[in-house]
Formats: structure tokens, sequence, C-alpha cells
């Protein structure tokens, strides 16, 4: 019921928004974005990739800290990371070099999204039974063992990130619009946000939507289909030794990890150095501060209760595949087209963002229920059965209580980071950290934001060395 | 020349081991959980790096080798089957040749189209049997193979292990799975070595308590060794060694329920596929015996075969 509310009234005004296709300069514009996205796609998912395989069963020196390192990312709002970017380039230009527009988008944009791949790729890693490759071992050389068994089955995996980096990048507005690059999501957003053309968003958001749709359709249809035998979850182990490969691998995360997560947090640093900016971060974004805490305590907590009461309460595969199908959609649909919906049902309440990034992050909690509950051994689920409630409810949380809480700090950070789902769905008058720091680099301010982009950095990277340990 | 010696290897969770396997020898590999079975046959296989000593299968110096060179096919406790391959498939990657012929030979053939997720799990054994048997590498690595079969298919199968002329290290609980199989019977304990011999100096003289455990349930009495004299409530034994506490191991076959020996105090009886077991209790001994017939009303017991002291 709430799944068809959140996401199948979107799903049919997108197919209605078809209708009234987007003009011939829309498309156009569209064309280029999809060819950004994907080439940010393929690069992001190619590096995430070798973050998740490095990390989760090599020999790699120091590879809990590449782990961390690499997450860091998912803690810096692609408004924080823009800022720095756009820092940067200003610099380079008082130097006489411009880069493109595009080029550094698209940079920006790997760096910023491919820790997604990377917790996709780590967490089929750590999914994967070793003894499965080594039974190939025996027959083949190591690289061909890994060909034929690893690779395959860890291809849904590759996939699922490369999915959710695509749609990452093709939503993505703070990025762009910081670095004064037009891309679809900008126009999209513009239509509703700016000149309140509900009906155009519509329009708009049809065929991207569609496109992911099916890309998320298709992947849906690849994973159902995919064996992957008896999912365990897998004790940290040096499966692999790099052998020759560990330098370039080494040098090739380092790099990886300094642009993505230290270039930004250095800028960050020299910035918050002076006190001044800490004194206008306190009186310009404190109440904003806590604000963006509580609304992003509240959506982790509605989000991972609807997504593992839906994941538990109807245990048929079918049905799970659906939910998955049209949460994953939820995912894929530009923000715009969810706001105007949901505000046809709630105004501009709090409920209307309660919607939207519900709908946008339910996959999360979602499919995090549905790994762990294929991990479980039915024996212990019906062991739990037999419980007393107490105790029974001790034992539940012991099977899920990591995944919840996992799930719940994914969806802090994503809803916090949400630059254009916070700037189309919050309440009138309800200022959000984003918001505040887009808005102030927007304006020119960058001397002003430091402070306040290293609050947020540190309010977000606070669940990361929990999410990064090992279990 | 052997087909397998092991001199002095090692690893973390094995002291170092010295043996050597002569062609076609069938070395069983028994011992508690965690006590290093498994470590071992992967050291052999070469998915495990040794800390220490040398391996060489037939002359050929192979601890460096990678595993794929070493000439050694092998039967995983989880089977390791993989399951985004066809049964064909798997037997193909496995290394058997001709996956048709092998899959008839193990009556695996009605499932070669079909995916393991989609068998059931005495079919799945089966396919990692001929897997690894349909291998024609000299050394065999069998991990528990028959842990998950009923009975029947059990003794069918054992009957074809125990037939094959290749070198088998077999990792196996269950003590009538070691004695048809082994010519020699290595026992683990907590990483180390404990005994190496023929089965039925494992079943006569136990190194340690638990390899006499390992054969089932067995009698161990309380006694004293004196000047090499061993003087217990069912007889006297003569086994030099220092003298103070033992232990005495007595299997059940060796006691027998008749009208001759001590008066038993309390019996319960047990119908076996096979005859009786016995729990009784004689003085301030409680003893398990097992006996052909059923055990006479007012039985007495006395030791009729061997004791074995330890300690």
């Amino acid at each position: 019921m709430v799944l068809s509310l959140v996401i199948l009234v979107p799903v049919v005004l997108a197919l209605a928004g078809v209708g009234a296709l987007p003009e011939p300069r829309a498309l156009a514009l569209l064309g280029r974005s999809l060819a950004l996205a994907g080439a940010v796609c393929l690069t992001a998912t190619a590096l995430g990739g070798l973050l998740g395989l490095a990390t989760a069963a090599t020999d790699l020196p120091g590879r809990s800290g590449y782990w961390l390192a690499g997450l860091l990312p998912l803690a810096l709002p692609p408004a924080v990371a823009g800022v720095a970017w756009l820092d940067l380039t200003q610099q380079l230009a008082r130097r006489g070099w411009s880069p493109s527009g595009w080029l550094l988008t698209g940079l920006a944009q790997v760096l910023a999204f491919a820790p997604l791949a990377a917790l996709a790729l780590w967490v089929g890693v750590r999914q994967l039974d070793p003894s499965l490759e080594e039974a190939a071992r025996l027959t083949r050389t190591p690289g061909r063992a890994w060909l034929r068994v690893s690779l395959p089955l860890l291809a849904p995996y590759w996939g699922l990130g490369a999915l959710l980096v695509l749609l990452a990048s093709l939503n993505d507005t703070a990025l762009p619009s910081l670095l004064q690059v037009h891309v679809y999501a900008v126009e999209v957003s513009a239509s509703l946000g700016t000149f309140l053309d509900a009906r155009q968003a519509a329009a708009l958001s049809g065929p991207p939507g569609l496109l992911l749709a099916l890309g998320a359709g298709l992947w849906l249809a690849f994973w159902s289909r995919g064996r992957r035998g008896q999912a365990r979850w897998q004790p940290p182990g040096q499966r692999w030794r790099l052998g020759a490969a560990r330098a370039p691998v080494a040098v090739t995360l380092s790099l990886l990890t300094a642009l993505a997560a230290g270039l930004p947090l250095l800028w960050l640093l020299l910035g918050a150095a002076d006190p001044a900016s800490w004194r206008l971060a306190l009186e310009l974004g404190g109440a904003d501060f806590l604000r963006t805490i509580l609304e992003s305590a509240v959506l982790a907590l509605f989000t991972v209760a609807l997504g593992f009461g839906l994941a538990l309460a109807v245990p048929e595969r079918p049905v799970q595949a659906l939910f998955l199908g049209l949460s994953l959609l939820g995912l894929a649909l530009p923000p715009a087209l969810l706001v105007e919906v949901w505000h046809r049902f709630t105004g501009d309440g709090p409920l209307l963002a309660l919607g939207v990034f519900g709908a946008r992050y339910l996959v999360f909690p979602l499919g995090l229920a549905q790994a762990r509950r294929a991990q479980v051994d039915p024996a212990l689920a019906d062991a739990a059965r037999l419980q007393p409630p107490r105790a029974r409810k001790r034992l539940w949380l012991g099977y899920y209580g990591r995944a919840a809480l996992a799930a719940g700090a994914l969806v802090f950070m994503l809803s916090a980071c949400d630059l254009s789902t916070h700037l189309l769905a919050d309440p009138p008058g309800w200022g959000s950290l984003t918001v505040r720091i887009f808005s102030l680099a927007h304006y020119g301010r960058l001397d002003a934001v430091a402070a306040l982009c290293l609050a947020e950095v540190v309010m977000l990277a606070a669940p990361l060395p929990w999410l990064a340990r090992e279990r | 020349m052997s087909a397998l010696e092991l001199a002095g290897l090692g690893h973390e969770r094995l002291e170092p081991i010295t043996l050597t396997l002569a062609a076609g020898e069938k070395l069983v590999v028994c011992g508690p959980s965690g006590s290093g079975k498994t470590t071992l046959l992967r050291l052999i296989a070469g998915l495990e790096t040794p800390r220490a000593g040398t391996l060489s299968l037939n002359g050929r110096a192979a601890q460096t080798l990678p595993p794929h060179l070493r000439g050694v096919a092998m039967l995983f406790q989880g089977l390791a089957l993989w399951p985004h391959l066809c049964v064909r498939e798997n037997l193909r990657l496995g290394g058997v040749p001709d996956p048709e012929a092998t899959a008839a030979q193990w009556e695996v053939a009605p499932f070669l189209d079909r995916f393991p997720d989609d068998l059931s799990g005495g079919e799945r054994q089966r396919v990692a049997l001929a897997r690894a048997l349909g291998n024609p590498a000299p050394l065999l690595l069998l991990d528990e193979p028959l842990s998950q079969l009923d009975t029947f298919l059990r003794e069918a199968l054992l009957q074809r292990l125990a037939g094959d002329p290749r070198t088998q290290l077999y990792v196996t609980h269950d003590p009538r799975e070691a004695l048809r199989i082994a010519h020699r019977i290595l026992f683990l304990e907590a990483g180390r070595a404990v005994q190496l011999g023929p089965p039925e100096e494992l079943l006569e003289k136990p190194a340690s308590l638990a390899v006499a455990r390992f054969w089932g349930p067995t009698n161990l009495v309380p006694a004293r060794r004196e000047s090499g004299r061993i003087v217990f409530a069912l007889g006297e034994l003569e086994q030099p060694g220092p003298d103070g506490p033992v232990t005495l191991v007595i299997r059940p076959e060796a006691l027998e329920l008749g009208s001759v020996g001590l008066p038993v105090d309390r019996l319960e009886t047990c119908r076996l596929t096979d005859g009786w077991e016995a729990r009784l209790r004689v003085g301030e001994l409680e003893l398990v015996a097992r006996c052909a017939a059923t055990p006479p009303p007012e039985p007495r017991l006395r030791l009729l075969g061997r004791a074995w002291a330890l300690g």
C-alpha cells in the first residue's frame, strides 16, 4: 500500500509525461548528459570495483585504511566536493588554465560516486564462498579460475554498483550546477523548482526515468536469474595474493583516495583554519546543522523500518523481487517527479520530504534486509520462533540489528547529501546544511563555507568507521 | 617411488608432519573438529602456504608448484560446486575429460544439464564425487566425501572408493569408513599428529583418549601400574611403563556377558543391527559391552579380549 503510493503513482505520471515529449534542445542535452553519466559510470565502476576487490580479500598492506579513505567521499556531499573543485578551478583559471567544465564534472562525479560501486562489490566478495575459486584453481591457473568462477559470480554486484553510479550521476544537480555545466538533471530540477512547471518537469522526467527504469529492470532480471549458491558472510581472508600487482594497485588506490577524499578535505581544513569562518558558520548554519541531523535521523528511521518491515513481513521471493524492483525505480526516477506526485497528496508539509526521501532511499534498507534474510539459516529463524517473545526479540536483533544499523547509516548519509531533493522537498523555511552550503558557494562566498562543510563532513563521517569495521 | 612425501610440513594450525605414502596407498585422516585435517589436505593441494618443511609428489618437489600443476583432485567438505555452471560444466571445469561417461559411471547423467541449486543434498554430493574422482589426477584428497549420503548409497560408494587404485587421503569422522578404506590411519589432535599406523593398531593400542573414543563407546577404567603390572577389577595386564595411575581402554567387544566372571549389579540392553549393546554396572564401574545374542538373565561379566593402558 505504502509502496504503491510512493512508487507506482510517479511511474504512471512519468508514462503520462512521455506523451508530451521534450523539445529537441532538451533531448540533445539528455544525450550529452547520458554520455557523461555513461563515462562516469564506466570509470567509477572500474575504480570503485578495484577498491572493493582490493580491500575485501587481498593481502594489500593497509587495506583497511584504503577502505576507510575510499568510503569517505560518501560523507562528502557532492556540494562539498563541488565547492572544493570549484575553488580549485578558480585557482587554476587565475594561473591561465581552465579545464573543461564537462571534464571536471565527470572527474568530480567519478570520485564522488566510486564508493557506491566499491560498496556493492565489497558485499559481493564477502558473500562469495572462497572454496569455489579454490576448487577451480586445482585445474586452472589462478587468473583463469578467477575469470571462470569469481568474475561471473560477482557480475551482479558489479552491475548493481554500475547502476547505482549511473543513477547518482544522471540525477546529480549539485556538481554540475557549481561547476557551471548545464545537464539534463539541472533542466528538470529548474523546470519545477524555478519555473514551477510540473507538466514540463514530468515531460522532462519521462525519458531518463524510463531509461533508468529499463536498466533497473534488466539488472533485476539478471539478478533474480543469477545463481549465487548459498550466500554466507565470509570472514575476511587473504583470498587473492596480489604479488607483482601489489604496487600498481596501491598507487592507483592512493591516487583515487587522495583525489576523492584528500583534496576536498585539504581544502576544507585550510579554509576552516581561519577562526572567522567558524564564527560565520555558527551564525549562518548552526540551526541548519541541528535540523539536518534531526531530519536525516527521522528519514533513516522511517526508511529502515519500512524496508525491513517489507522484507521480513512477506517472505515470498516474487513479492520480494517486486518490492526490490519498485524501490530501485524510486531511486531511478528524478526527484522532481517524485516531489510533484507527493505534493499532490501532502502539500508543502514535512510529509512531502518523508515521502520523497523514503521513495528514493528505500532500496538500500530493503536490499540489505533481503540480503541478510538470505544469509540467516532458516533453522536459526525457526529456533527464534520457538523462544518466548523477549528472547525472540533479542535473537532477531542479533540476526538483523547490524544490517539495520548499516542501512540506517547509509540512508542518513545519502539523504543528508541529497541537494536536489532537499531543495525541492524541504518545507518552506526549513533550511538544511547542504542547501546552505550550496547557496553560499553559488553566490561566491567560498571563504565562508569551509567550516560549515567541515562540520557536515564530520557529522556524516561519524558512521564510517563503524561501516568499515570487519564483521 | 613414493606418491607423496611430507618432511616436516607445518602450518599455523598444524605442527610439522613427516609422512610418506606409497603409490596406491589409502591414508585415512581422523581427529576431532579443528584438529587440522582439512588444513593438511589444503597444504598438499597448494591452497595453503606451509610455514616449514617440504612436500614432494611422485618424487618431484611440489611445495612451490601452483595447485593446478600438482596433479591432485580434491573433494571439498562444503562440496564447492560452482552454482553458475550446470553439472556438465562443473565436471568439465573440474578436469573431467569425458563428462558424459563420468556422469553415467556416477549415476548423475540425468542431472547433466541442471544446476547445483536444483539438486538435492545427496545428488550434489554425487556430482562432487564425480567431479573429484572423474579427474584423472593420481592423488585424491577427499574431505568427508560421504557425509551427506544415506547408508545404502554410502556403502555402495565406499566400495568403489576402496576399489579405486589411486593414492588417497581420506578425511572422515566415521570409524566404519576408516576401517573399510584405510591402509593406514593418521590421527590428528589440536594440530598435532598423535598416532599413525594400521587401523588395528589404533583400535587396539590407542595413543590417546581421543583416539580410543574415535571408535565409538569405549570403557575407560582407572587403574594403577606397579612394576609393569596392572591389576584391575576384571583381571590383570602386563604392560611396561612408569609406575603410577593409568587409564585402561577396554573395547566393548572385549567384554563377555555370560555365566562366568563378576556379578553384574545393573543391566540395560539396547538392540543394534548386528547384536546387542549392554550398559552395565559392576561394583563402582559403569561399563558398556557388545554381544551377538541377548544377554542371559543375571549375567556375569569377564574380560575376553585385550585391554590397553594409557598414561
